[in-house]
């Protein structure tokens, strides 16, 4: 039986005024909690850090157990010993992102001014924030460079970040399942999300923490993107036409289908770990996110991270983040001669194989990170 | 290693760069690698193949190499290898041209449809023969979709004016002196556009 690997989240807090972090907007925040955990040893020469980078609704706890619970972490499949991400030879950093609501600074922390909840006087943040935010924590873990960042969907927009604003930090690079920029259709869903939440009565302008929080909006939110992370295939094997509970149908508006009651259980989970606020400003740096913003196009934008290897990672059944805008990164980085390597995996998954399709990932990151690990050496 | 493998590596300066189209599960690059440390890099469109070669530390890129060719600038590799993969790929021209502007020279290896055996069996037996780099396929089954001979290739290069500057002839290893055509399982050339 495999070993139970406890672990427990961590706190690093910098940023006292008046050295607050510039935001992107061109508001300041500070101070500012990050919440990571740490799995492994850091090597003598700190050469071994892997930064794990996670999506939308993550957090810092990527893999192992905290005490007392039942559930691992949301990568465990591939964050551990003899894994992927293999902890018995690196040391593998995850941290949760700012803006969110699972340790790190956010809309529900408390507004040192007003010693109450920030709610909407949170600043709004991008992806390039949350990886300045990831810098001050590497410096203070004393890792000059990073082995190698990882991430999907949202966390591989935290990857491309990385390799763009501190490359001269980052030797490889996985980012999966994600793109340089968020399209029309992906601002769409997320503004479908955003205006459920805000359409809540219980919302109340984001000033709801001490009253019952906007659960019905929040349910809804996590209802329309819990569809973009399936496929029409995996829907049908998993759902198809069946009923839930009945031989007939209602003629009226419960619940008949299965697919109804699952969305209904995504929806009302997730408003029990989740911050409506932190939903509107997470989705809101997501459709900020345009890496080429500044440098007049995305080869530009790479145009100093020459160095590093990247392995880009798409699949097939992914419509949220098609392979096409994996392979828009990839002809960037090929343009600039870095060494990339593409694998568009078959899933029927769509954009939620990047957490369930473990194997073939561990067989392809596994080799891709001893290479660079081994050229190091 | 095998005889066409080592042809191709003696080909090949030192240091190159070099991408090998249809690199399957990387073992050439690898070898060349190995021998001749060069850069390399593969294009593949079967993923399991393409994950075989990332196992081999080969970078690669999975997807079509007509699609992605093109897209290439001029000049970007000194070699471009085309092995045993030519009489499969469905625009032979395009990927041709394309090789020949983006490296300098084009090593193409491609087994010989002039071989007396397949002649013989369609003379004998009126039917497709099975493919001749070993592998029994069906006429429906088959990847080669454009099969061709020593002859067809030659003349091919005369017309398009490309430089033929070394040629192999080989069957089963071993180095065929006379009548390629007809005696020649595989063809291996080193092309190039430039004078």
């Amino acid at each position: 039986m495999e070993e139970i690997y406890y672990v427990e989240t961590q706190y690093y807090t910098f940023a006292h005024p008046p050295n607050e972090l510039e935001l992107e907007s061109g508001e300041k925040l500070g101070p500012i909690t990050l919440a990571y955990e740490t799995y492994g040893e850091l090597n003598k020469d700190k050469s071994n850090a892997v930064l794990i980078l996670h999506a939308l609704s993550g957090d810092a706890h990527v893999a192992g157990y905290h005490k007392g619970d039942r559930k691992p972490g949301w990568w465990d499949n591939m964050v551990g010993p003899g894994k992927a991400f293999d902890t018995n030879k690196y040391f593998v950093i995850c941290s949760n992102v700012i803006g969110g609501c699972k340790g790190s600074t956010g809309p529900s922390s408390i507004n040192p001014a007003t010693g109450k909840p920030y709610g909407l006087d949170f600043p709004v943040i991008t992806i390039k924030d949350m990886v300045n935010a990831q810098r001050h924590l590497i410096d203070y873990l004393g890792i000059e460079k990073l082995l190698c960042v990882a991430g999907g969907s949202m966390g591989g927009m935290q990857v491309l970040q990385w390799t763009v604003s501190y490359p001269e930090r980052v030797r490889s690079a996985i980012p999966i399942a994600t793109a340089s920029r968020n399209k029309a259709m992906q601002i769409a869903f997320n503004e479908v999300g955003r205006q459920a939440i805000m359409s809540d009565p219980n919302w109340n302008r984001g000033d709801y923490y001490d009253k019952t929080p906007p659960n019905t909006g929040l349910a809804i939110a996590r209802m329309v993107g819990h569809i973009t992370y399936l496929s029409e295939e995996s829907m049908e094997q998993k759902f198809g036409r069946r009923l839930r509970q009945k031989e007939k149908y209602g003629y009226d508006f419960s619940i008949d289908f299965e697919v109804e009651s699952y969305l209904h259980y995504q929806g009302l989970s997730f408003t029990q770990r989740f911050d409506a606020n932190s939903y509107l400003y997470i989705t809101k740096a997501i459709d900020y996110f345009d890496l080429a913003n500044g440098y007049g196009s995305l080869f530009e934008a790479f145009s100093n991270s020459t160095h590093i290897k990247f392995l880009v990672i798409s699949f097939s059944s992914d419509w949220l983040y098609p392979p096409s805008q994996s392979k828009e990164i990839v002809r960037a980085l090929e343009a600039n001669g870095i060494d990339v390597t593409y694998r568009e995996i078959e899933s029927s998954y769509g954009h939620d194989a990047f957490l369930l399709e473990a194997e073939e990932q561990t067989r392809i990151i596994s080799s891709f990170l001893k290479y660079v690990y081994e050229e190091i050496k | 290693m095998r005889r066409d493998y080592e042809i191709i590596r003696d080909l090949i300066a030192e240091n190159s760069k070099v991408l090998d189209l249809g690199c399957g599960n990387g073992e050439l690059l690898a070898y060349l690698k190995q021998e001749k440390n060069i850069k390399g890099k593969g294009i593949e469109i079967n993923g399991k193949r393409v994950s075989e070669s990332i196992a081999r530390g080969i970078t690669v890129y999975q997807g079509d190499m007509e699609e992605v060719l093109p897209e290439y600038p001029d000049k970007a590799y000194d070699y471009i290898i085309i092995s045993q993969t030519l009489q499969e790929i469905r625009n032979p021209e395009l990927v041709l041209t394309h090789s020949l502007r983006v490296a300098s020279f084009v090593i193409v290896s491609f087994p010989n449809f002039g071989y007396w055996k397949v002649r013989f069996y369609i003379l004998c037996r009126g039917r497709i023969p099975p493919s001749i780099g070993g592998f029994n396929y069906t006429w429906y089954e088959t990847p080669d979709v454009h099969p061709l001979s020593i002859k067809d290739f030659e003349e091919y290069c005369k017309i398009k004016g490309i430089r033929i500057v070394r040629a192999y002839y080989l069957a089963k290893d071993k180095e065929v002196k006379v009548s390629p055509n007809f005696f020649a399982t595989l063809g291996i050339y080193m092309i190039t556009h430039s004078q």
